[in-house]
């Protein structure tokens, strides 16, 4: 069986209900309306996106549903990628947040992770002017205020 | 060239994204995320708080400017002013959820209003392993300090301390304690503290030095469903009534029974025999997971097994340690009651044996309990974990395909049934489940292949 999904820019794309399956989102809502051949629009994707979304989806077809776990201590490892995932999300910065966003928003938690862990990768070891760098982003601190705050929180890190 | 993807603010990215970030990120770098720009500000400041692990903020207070603890008794004595560990853990106090002190006196700071969702408070004595982020070193340096703010076995800390921690986070639930400096008096008081509480879940009490700690924990907090309690050998006394014999347990039935799910009785050494394990069993008859210290002499192995089996029907993991051999009749009927028909919810159970009995070439072996094992093996199918484990480095695993020899010896094995054996440059682990023993390669096997390293 197969689904059909839209991109914000009005591509359709047909795939297997298993691999859409793979996003919570999509599963519910084929849930919801129980049998039905419409076409699912997905007006916060566009179509490059959802291809990569769609390659990784097809290639974890088979992968079984993550069981969270309950960890006292919630901070995880980013070093256990594996290979094929990381070849996959060797794309620029701007695809790479739009495939975050796109897992975030269609509730895909592995693609979601292997992208966060990508992102958390960069960060390391970085110093906040080489992360603004990284990711273009504008500091709106103070010089006095960024100082502060290094002095507050500073020994709060785990040496 | 980079985009604009990650700018200023949630329009681009929404907050719990960035957040699910931090928790892949390694301790340091939420530090410099924090001063990227606002919008990062607010989503790593969680991550960085989360779990704090410091030895007293006052310590850190006065050390601040060199990051490190400048290492002296002298700084200790003429730290007057609060600096910036002690003036600002408050700051976000809201976000701290895991917390490890050197003193239960450094606890004092996180009495301010902000910190209200502590989930686990654990109290460490320094030592060599524990590595606190600042730290006296030098012992001199550490008495000094000590001096000044007085010792950790002082009784107003259950009341100015603890009582009004408990009172401020509703979600404290886990609470480890080291009690080696708080004796007797101020250990049960404590127990009568925590008693009140329906929030605790867990509890970890490090070296308990006497029997009746142990009593008081059992009597006032029947609700706490894990406890560990690690047992320091060397100091450790019966002091209510130094030894009583079996018979004598026999007639306390009617205490209050608790809701105790796991029980670890860890020692840091073999004891003497230990009757006052009995009575503690009864009190547990939600028990699912048993660690008992190691044990010298088997008298009691009988009686506990038996305990077991009538009084902890939901038991499905246990650790059992002794020093002699299981050779004798009682200790192998106990054993074999256990197996076979006592506790039909047993999926894991670990032996130790400090003489090497199971190795047949140097020891006696009891066929019949060597049947029964294999029995309770293949009962439940492939599900269940029997391991052991000698002091000569050599171990049996048993099998779902019977038993097979290794000249290994199980490093780990946890309750799910799965471990793992290392043998002579042969590398054997498998998983609980039906696929599971028979990926294991006996040692003596040619191809000496491994899958898994």
């Amino acid at each position: 069986m197969t689904v059909i999904l839209v991109s914000s820019d009005n591509q359709d794309f047909k795939v297997d209900k298993e691999v859409a399956e793979r996003s919570i989102l999509i599963k519910n809502m084929l849930e919801d309306v129980g049998e039905s051949d419409s076409p699912i629009p997905l007006p916060n994707v566009t179509s490059a996106v959802l291809t990569k979304v769609i390659e990784y989806c097809e290639h974890h077809r088979n992968d079984p549903v993550q069981v969270p776990e309950e960890t006292d201590d919630p901070r995880k490892r980013s070093n256990d990628i594996e290979e094929w995932d990381m070849k996959f999300m060797q794309v620029d910065q701007e695809m790479l947040f739009e495939i975050i966003l796109a897992a975030n928003y269609l509730d895909i938690k592995p693609l979601l992770d292997v992208g966060c862990k990508t992102v958390a990768n960069i960060i390391k070891g970085k110093t906040p002017e080489e992360i603004r760098k990284a990711f273009n982003i504008v500091n709106d601190f103070t010089p006095e205020e960024e100082a502060q705050i290094k002095k507050e929180n500073e020994w709060a890190e785990d040496r | 060239m980079p985009t604009m993807m990650l700018t200023t603010s949630a329009d681009n990215i929404p907050p719990e994204v960035l957040e699910r970030i931090a928790l892949f990120l390694d301790p340091h770098s939420p530090t410099a995320c924090i001063r990227v720009c606002r919008f990062w500000f607010d989503c790593f400041l969680p991550s960085l708080y989360h779990i704090i692990h410091v030895y007293h903020f006052d310590y850190f207070s006065t050390n601040q400017d060199s990051g490190y603890p400048r290492r002296s008794d002298g700084v200790v004595r003429t730290a007057e002013t609060v600096g910036y560990g002690g003036q600002f853990v408050h700051k976000h106090g809201q976000f701290i959820k895991d917390v490890t002190v050197g003193t239960t006196h450094a606890l004092k700071y996180l009495l301010r209003p902000e910190c209200v969702n502590l989930v686990r408070v654990t109290t460490v004595a320094p030592d060599r392993n524990v590595k606190f982020r600042a730290m006296p070193r030098r012992i001199e340096e550490l008495k000094s300090w000590q001096d000044r703010f007085g010792r950790d076995y002082d009784e107003s800390l259950v009341n100015q301390v603890w009582e009004p921690l408990f009172a401020q986070n509703p979600g404290l639930c886990r609470v480890s304690i080291n009690a080696l400096t708080g004796r007797g008096k101020i250990m049960v008081s404590m127990c009568k503290a925590l008693g009140g509480l329906a929030q605790l879940e867990e509890l970890h009490i490090k070296y308990v030095l006497d029997r009746n700690v142990m009593e008081a924990l059992m009597d006032f907090c029947p609700q706490v469903s894990t406890l560990t309690v690690k047992i320091f050998v060397n100091i450790f006394t019966n002091v209510r009534q130094d030894f009583r014999f079996l018979e004598n347990y026999a007639q306390i039935t009617n205490e209050p029974r608790t809701q105790v799910k796991e029980l670890d009785l860890f020692s840091t050494g073999r004891m003497g025999i230990q009757p006052w394990i009995i009575p503690i069993l009864w009190r547990c008859p939600l028990l699912e997971r048993l660690v008992i210290p190691f044990t010298v002499g088997e008298l009691y192995f009988g009686p506990i097994m038996r305990t077991i089996v009538e009084h902890c029907p939901k038991i499905r993991y246990l650790d059992v340690r002794i020093q002699e051999r299981f050779t004798s009749a009682d200790t192998i009927t106990a054993l074999g009651d256990l197996l076979n028909t006592g506790c039909p919810r047993l999926t894991s159970l670990r032996l130790y044996d400090a003489a090497d009995i199971f190795l047949m070439e140097r020891h006696f072996w009891n066929p019949d309990l060597k049947e029964r094992l294999e029995e309770f093996w293949c009962s439940a199918g492939s599900k269940r974990l029997l391991e052991r484990e000698g002091s000569g480095g050599r171990g049996w695993v048993w099998g779902a395909s019977g038993v097979s020899e290794f000249a290994g010896v199980c490093d780990a094995v946890d309750d799910a049934g799965c471990g793992r054996v290392f043998g002579d440059g042969v590398c054997l682990s498998w998983e609980g489940g039906d696929s599971a023993p028979s990926t294991a390669v006996p040692a003596t096997h040619p191809s000496r292949s491994c899958y898994c390293c």
